[in-house]
């Protein structure tokens, strides 16, 4: 029996879904220089806001409507989720491991709320698209397809957004030289704000794909914050290439440890991959030491 | 008398309670270039990172081009056309140099004619032109402050600030360097200069200022010859070139 197409297609889901967290998780690392424990709620919320719009017996309004509507609500909500929580610990003694609290307390608000206005039944949101394709002994659904192509895609736009666009060049340069940035005239201030948007649109985007594939539970985003949070340390901090590599790698080597070994062992081989990668590089695959 | 450009008023700041600048004065009028020297840890670089904006004042009144600008933010001191070039040529290291350089159009004054500037920049550093697609990390220290002026002027400076441009250069370098901001001078623009080389200082600049212990312990003034010896004796006092 051939078990490399079955490894193969599940870790090209997870690998994509992964990478769309984490990546957001890297990239406001990278430029704000704080950890958003909130990551994987606003997943989940993304989740939602998707279900309510589309949900026949909510609005009803169809998964199109669902996706564009947990995009901007979510896009709006990350920037106020920096305003609210974020912004008034900026540039104050400590306030990495402030805003680390304030995330965290976040998380437990927003995942505790959902419970509340939602309840606890498990929802679902319909497909993106139906049917099978057969790849080698697999067959592979239609949406883990659109996983596997949407979030590279995603991604790699996003890279040349950051490449191309006076914006995206003004990102990477807070990235880089904060003072130097100041002093060509950027408003850094608002750099932050669209860096938390940015990174909540992709958890949208995360959210939405997981709950066509998965549940929807106030809880969907805390294992995903954990691997992306695994994936993020292992590819190195800030980096999106080696986020992305990483969110891979750490797909792959899960994928293979769940069919070999079992999905209970998975999780200390994940770390323990993570431990060693640590020990002989502790930036990560391709990050940079931060002071 | 030129009108004055800039005016900074018995201004005070520091990093957290360590007091740097104590009741600092300077001024500088239009199309004047003016030098400033001392001993390090004087507070040379933190009235410069004051008056653009990096720090705020603890005390005291800057105005740029008549308008209070004590607590206004980086980004729009920057688009009044005070440039400020940072110390130790510090540039965006994983950009290339065209990026740098265009990054230093980034306030909407200057971002239109980001490419005739640009051809006037390579002019002054054809080097910059050559190097344009590397990275700017992997520049020498002289190619790195080069861009690092270069990204400045891209800002379209009514006022230009720059920082001990010449600090930890070879000779050689040191003088093309010196060139290069000599030929800036001649364009015009208002200048602020930070240098340890005297020698730089007094070829392109009008007026010194002595700045030690947070404030301005001596000057020199408006239309005076100053000559080496000048400078000595307000570093040293009468005794030393006596």
């Amino acid at each position: 029996m051939n078990a490399l197409a079955p490894i193969l297609s599940a870790a090209l889901v997870s690998g994509s879904l992964y990478a769309l967290l984490a990546s957001g998780l890297s990239f406001v690392w990278g430029t704000v220089r704080i950890f958003n424990f909130a990551q994987g709620a606003l997943l989940m919320i993304g989740a939602y806001v998707a279900w309510y719009v589309t949900d026949p017996s909510r609005a009803g309004a169809g998964l199109g409507a669902g996706f564009t509507a947990a995009l901007f609500a979510l896009a709006f909500g990350g920037a106020v989720l920096y305003l609210a929580i974020v912004r008034p610990f900026i540039g104050r003694a400590n306030s990495d491991l402030m805003v680390i609290m304030t995330t965290l307390a976040a998380a437990t608000f927003f995942e505790n709320g959902a419970d509340w206005v939602a309840g606890p039944r498990y929802k679902n949101l319909p497909r993106l698209a139906t049917g099978n394709i057969q790849f080698s002994n697999t067959a592979v659904s239609m949406q883990e397809l659109i996983i596997i192509i949407l979030g590279p895609s995603l991604l790699l736009a996003f890279a040349v957004f950051l490449k191309r666009a006076k914006l995206g060049m003004a990102i990477r340069a807070v990235e880089q030289n904060r003072d130097a940035a100041f002093l060509v005239g950027i408003d850094i201030r608002n750099i932050y704000v669209i860096v938390f948007a940015v990174s909540a649109v992709l958890a949208a985007v995360a959210g939405v794909l997981y709950g066509g594939e998965y549940f929807i539970t106030p809880t969907m985003g805390d294992d995903p914050l954990l691997k992306a949070f695994i994936v993020v340390v292992f590819g190195g901090l800030g980096s999106l290439p080696g986020t992305v590599v990483g969110a891979y790698m750490i797909a792959l080597i899960e994928s293979v440890s769940r069919y070999y070994i079992g999905l209970y062992y998975t999780p200390p081989i994940l770390f323990g991959v993570l431990i060693a990668v640590m020990l002989v590089r502790p930036t990560g695959l391709l990050g940079r030491a931060y002071q | 008398m030129p009108s004055m450009l800039l005016k900074v008023e018995d201004v005070s700041a520091g990093y957290g309670r360590i007091p740097v600048l104590n009741g600092i004065s300077i001024e500088v009028g239009r199309g004047e270039r003016v030098g400033l020297f001392g001993p390090n840890g004087h507070g040379k670089t933190t009235l410069l990172r004051t008056i653009s904006g990096l720090m705020r004042p603890t005390h005291g009144r800057i105005t740029f081009d008549g308008r209070d600008i004590t607590t206004t933010a980086p980004k729009d001191i920057v688009s009044l056309g005070l440039i400020h070039v940072l110390q130790g040529n510090t540039l965006f290291p994983r950009m290339t140099v065209l990026e740098n350089v265009l990054l230093g159009a980034y306030s909407k004054r200057a971002w239109d004619d980001r490419e005739e500037n640009l051809a006037r920049i390579y002019e002054l550093f054809p080097i910059l032109k050559q190097r344009s697609r590397q990275l700017a990390r992997t520049l020498s220290g002289g190619q790195r402050q080069m861009a690092s002026i270069a990204t400045g002027l891209m800002g379209m400076p009514v006022l230009l600030m720059l920082d001990e441009p010449t600090l930890g250069l070879a000779p050689k370098v040191k003088d093309e360097l010196a060139t290069a901001i000599s030929e800036i001078a001649e364009t015009g623009v208002t200048m602020i200069l930070v240098d340890q080389d005297i020698e730089l200082l007094l070829s392109v600049c009008e007026r010194l200022y002595l700045v030690e212990r947070g404030r301005v312990s001596l000057e020199t003034r408006r239309g005076e010859k100053i000559s080496q010896e000048d400078v000595l004796e307000m570093y040293f006092g009468k005794a030393a070139s006596a």
